[in-house]
């Protein structure tokens, strides 16, 4: 009788003690539904890595009003790169379009880390990251779309095919003085631009800057690796530099 | 007697092995983390973890459970705050150019190019250059380039930024300028000439299982071959691969003429020594030194006379792998060699017939069918078939390919006729793969049922290799399971 009584008791500790198993799983997936996505920390993605022992390296900050545009560095100014910051505005398709404060002669994938990364939506083929950003600079990442459409009236989310001269950082860049959609002349159309994935040592001189050495060289690389798949690939050719790169970008095509 | 004066069963739960409750617990907040949960909030979920499956599979509670589990908790929240806060990401960005030296640590393909892996003195980067460049691993590399922070491309399941964060590191190079020249001597270095040598002298076969077991290296053509097969895992160098160096030179440090000579404790010391050896040779993987661990902590367990629990050593070797390393918990590496290992060892823990053996390779096919199907978007049934005769068809095949290539490998004249003998090995077992896989021909795709079925069949068998198979184990892993689906 004493032994089925504490069976029995035993029995049903049991039962509570699995109730109660369950409600800490309970009570954890409430947790996570409730704390889910509260960390905002986690994009920057810089974890792993060392700390770099370089130059200005200021975190980034993000500015809620927007500041009255700065006014563009000229070089005869001499301020050190550490105590000077650079206003940027960035929109399009990255996770949080904004003005952010950044180290001066920082670079387009700095204000791009700043605002979180690319979004699923952007077309890395079009914009260069490695592109050197200047104060004021208005950056927008356009979202894929097919090559060659006609860009809108307002210009807005333009292809960057229609490139701006050399001398602007880059298409998807907008300066206080410089309107994309204007095209401020110097456009080079698709079928006027030397496709690298196709163009012989011959039409590849006709480049800014190429000459017979870099053609081969180019030649070299797509016989060893195959197609372009972005024009920023051209980096990895030897002799090719972001400056030179920066100077053929609007007169190369990938097909 | 009285139930709940049941004397705490030392075969039994958290007594049996413990450090398998910490795990969970760990990996319950790990999974957590990448929803952006907060850390704190992250590792709370641990002990939270450890007590709900504590409560859930114990039927037996002793007087000293609930000291027992408070303690276990507690550590389980330690050890998953530590992880958690590993994983939080450095507020600051790549800025400015980076100029460096270091060794080449890595060097593998990468699509059409070669990924590089450098250990500078500022920190360990990422390069992906041209394959006629021609960096080796071993080699002193000196660059100037921007550094970017490694991204998953958005259109593609294959999460790039968590597999090199694995590999200690997030930053990748543009380089602008490189220069590359002869490292010292390193582990790396010898790597490199022990790969050039296969290379020039063995046939196709030879060479490239050579290279995946002894450099941990993939020849493509063999990947993609054994990919069809579904028997990948025989290319990555992990436990197999790790039990079969150590059981070889166990037994030969065990014969009669050896033990005189050496004692058992010497005996136990060498073996760990090649043990360290290999797994380093090998490339380091995580499967590796997850095996490396576990096998070091039941040798070490021989040493001080205790009885190890192969579930524990499996269990410590991958907390011990978090705690240096959290972010190979999103390795698909170290979770595959886990999850194979957990299994293997919980069919271990139970004393299996022999004849059950066998159905331990579909117990493993099944298991980590849901984490290969998310990763490489579906497994070949054939693996299911094939994988009940490559297991034991490999633990001869590649000791015998080794006896037989040294001959090739020290130079010795005439050493090409055992390797040809070797490839010929490997070809008929090409033949027979073949065969099979034609037999069954068809990839099964991720679907969340064959995913919770896998999932299922793990946590089932894993809680039968602690816990009596009675209908509160089979609750209790049910529970887990649609908790461990709803959280993933």
């Amino acid at each position: 009788m004493e032994r089925d009584r504490n069976s029995q008791k035993n029995s049903i500790t049991g039962i509570v003690f699995f109730a109660i198993g369950i409600a800490c799983f309970l009570l954890a997936g409430l947790i996570m539904y409730i704390f889910s996505g509260k960390f905002v920390n986690v994009p920057s993605g810089m974890k792993a890595g060392p700390a770099l022992s370089l130059s200005s390296s200021s975190a980034p900050s993000r500015e809620t009003p927007l500041p009255p545009p700065a006014s563009h560095s000229s070089t005869g100014e001499t301020p050190s790169a550490e105590a000077k910051q650079w206003v940027l505005y960035i929109t399009g398709e990255v996770v949080s379009p904004g003005v952010y404060r950044l180290p001066s002669e920082s670079r387009v994938f700095q204000l791009v880390e700043a605002a979180g990364g690319l979004t699923s939506k952007a077309d890395p083929v079009q914009i260069n990251l490695a592109s050197p950003l200047e104060d004021g600079v208005h950056v927008h990442v356009p979202a894929v779309r097919p090559l060659f459409s006609v860009p809108d009236a307002s210009g807005e989310g333009a292809p960057s095919f229609p490139s701006p001269p050399s001398s602007s950082p880059g298409s998807f860049l907008r300066t206080p003085s410089l309107s994309f959609s204007s095209g401020r002349g110097g456009a080079i159309s698709p079928e006027a631009s030397v496709n690298v994935n196709s163009a012989t040592a011959t039409e590849l001189q006709k480049l800014p800057g190429i000459g017979p050495a870099i053609a081969r060289a180019i030649l070299e690389y797509r016989q060893s690796n195959g197609r372009f798949s972005s024009v920023e690939e051209l980096l990895k050719v030897k002799g090719i530099g972001a400056k030179k790169l920066e100077a053929i970008r609007g007169a190369v095509s990938l097909r | 007697m009285r139930m709940d004066e049941v004397p705490f069963v030392a075969a039994e739960g958290a007594a049996r092995s413990p450090l398998l409750f910490l795990l969970a617990g760990v990996s319950f907040s790990l999974t957590a983390f990448p929803r952006r949960t907060p850390f704190m909030v992250a590792a709370f979920l641990a002990p939270l973890t450890v007590w709900g499956l504590l409560l859930l599979f114990s039927e037996r509670r002793p007087s000293r459970f609930f000291p027992y589990a408070s303690a276990l908790s507690f550590l389980a929240l330690l050890m998953s705050l530590f992880c958690c806060y590993g994983l939080i990401p450095e507020s600051t960005s790549p800025s400015g150019m980076i100029r460096d030296e270091g060794t080449v640590i890595l060097e593998r393909p990468w699509g059409g190019r070669r990924a590089v892996l450098v250990d500078a003195s500022s920190g360990r980067y990422l390069l992906k250059l041209a394959p006629n460049l021609h960096v080796q691993e071993g080699n002193r590399l000196s660059f100037t380039g921007y550094a970017t922070i490694i991204r998953s491309r958005p259109d593609s399941s294959f999460q790039e930024d968590l597999y090199w964060r694995a590999r200690g590191t997030s930053l990748e190079i543009m380089p602008e300028s490189l220069s590359r020249k002869d490292g010292g001597f390193s582990l790396s270095r010898w790597r490199t000439a022990l790969r050039k040598r296969i290379l020039l002298v063995f046939p196709p076969r030879v060479r490239g299982y050579l290279l995946a077991a002894l450099l941990g290296v993939r020849d493509p053509d063999l990947a993609e071959a054994h990919r069809r097969w579904g028997t990948s895992h025989l290319l990555a160098v992990s436990g197999f691969h790790v039990g079969l160096v150590v059981l070889g030179a166990w037994s030969l440090l065990s014969m009669r003429k050896m033990r005189d000579i050496l004692p058992r404790r010497a005996a136990l010391l060498a073996v760990s020594g090649l043990l360290w050896f290999y797994t380093l040779l090998a490339g380091g993987a995580p499967g590796a030194f997850r095996a490396a661990l576990m096998i070091q902590a039941l040798f070490v367990g021989k040493l001080l006379g205790r009885k190890g629990s192969p579930l524990n050593s499996v269990s410590l070797a991958a907390i011990i792998l978090l705690l240096w390393r959290p972010d190979w918990f999103f390795d698909v590496g170290w979770r595959l060699s886990v999850i194979a290992a957990l299994l293997l060892s919980a069919l271990a823990e139970r004393r299996l017939a022999f004849w059950i053996l066998p159905a331990s390779s579909l117990f493993v096919w099944l298991a980590t069918f849901p984490q290969i199907s998310a990763t490489f978007g579906e497994a070949p049934i054939a693996g299911m078939l094939l994988n009940l005769a490559a297991l034991p068809l490999f633990s001869v095949l590649y000791p015998l390919c080794c006896i037989l290539a040294l001959p090739s490998l020290l130079g010795i004249p005439g050493g090409w006729l055992p390797a040809g003998i070797a490839e010929g090995l490997f070809l008929l077992w090409e033949q027979c793969a073949d065969t099979a896989s034609s037999i069954l021909p068809w990839n099964l795709s991720w679907h969340p049922l064959f995913a919770a079925i896998g999932g299922g069949i793990f946590i089932l068998t894993v809680a039968g290799g602690v816990f009596p198979l009675r209908g509160r184990t089979v609750a209790g892993a049910g529970i887990f399971l649609l908790s461990a689906v709803l959280v993933g």
